[in-house]
């Protein structure tokens, strides 16, 4: 599963996270890279230093958010 | 502040769009020698019941993209609990349709897919983008203007 490394990371580092909520993420692997205020300067962050690896870019959040869709459209699930 | 009037579509307000990689992505294909991908011309609707932007599946494998995020989301297909979804980094231009208009441009922004095709549309313009603009939805006339 793509970034499954990665979302294991975070949720294991998300108690630690407390001052960065809000922040945007950005992991490696099992490695918390850097923090940003912007989604756009993390996704550069990321394409500069790991290029097409795989990398998860994530704002923090200690209560996960919860995005809607009224219409009725099957969004893409992340395998388990 | 750039604006575009369009009529009011039988699906609601529709407009043309196209989907690239983000800046971010083609500048590193180019770095490694790899072809850009050719942006994708869609149909989008706007929408407001939308939190969040999507676009269908396959306009993403066009462009060979790969997740970089993820987010729960909850819609009517869902069975009433929220499921996680992958998001990806695009570029994302809205057209007017008229040449020479200045386009609506993000040049990073993150989106979900989720299967519309069938709905004969490829994509939902949300409220993250609408965050940006004005959207002024003129039912009596039929038409709807967005200004960016």
């Amino acid at each position: 599963m793509a970034l499954e490394k990665e979302l294991a990371t975070y949720q294991n580092k998300l108690p630690e996270l407390k001052d960065h909520e809000g922040k945007f993420i950005l992991i490696h692997g099992e490695d918390v890279v850097d923090f940003f205020s912007t989604y756009e300067d993390a996704i550069k962050a990321g394409y500069q230093q790991f290029k097409l690896d795989p990398f998860l870019v994530k704002q923090v959040h200690a209560t996960e958010p919860i995005f809607y869709i009224s219409r009725s459209v099957v969004p893409k699930k992340i395998a388990s | 502040m750039p604006h575009f009037t369009l009529p009011l579509s039988p699906g609601g307000p529709q407009i043309n769009a196209a989907v690239l990689v983000s800046n971010a992505r083609e500048q590193t294909l180019q770095q490694l020698g790899q072809p850009i991908p050719p942006p994708q011309m869609i149909r989008a609707l706007i929408d407001t019941g939308a939190s969040i932007s999507a676009v269908e599946p396959s306009v993403l494998t066009a462009l060979g993209l790969t997740p970089t995020g993820e987010m729960e989301i909850h819609t009517p297909s869902t069975g009433g609990v929220p499921v996680k979804t992958p998001t990806y980094d695009v570029r994302l231009a809205i057209l007017s349709g008229r040449p020479g208009d200045t386009h609506f441009i993000s040049d990073t922004v993150q989106i979900t897919a989720s299967s519309l095709a069938v709905q004969g549309i490829q994509a939902l313009i949300g409220r993250d983008i609408l965050a940006r603009c004005i959207l002024f939805y003129n039912g009596a006339d039929s038409m709807f203007t967005l200004s960016y």
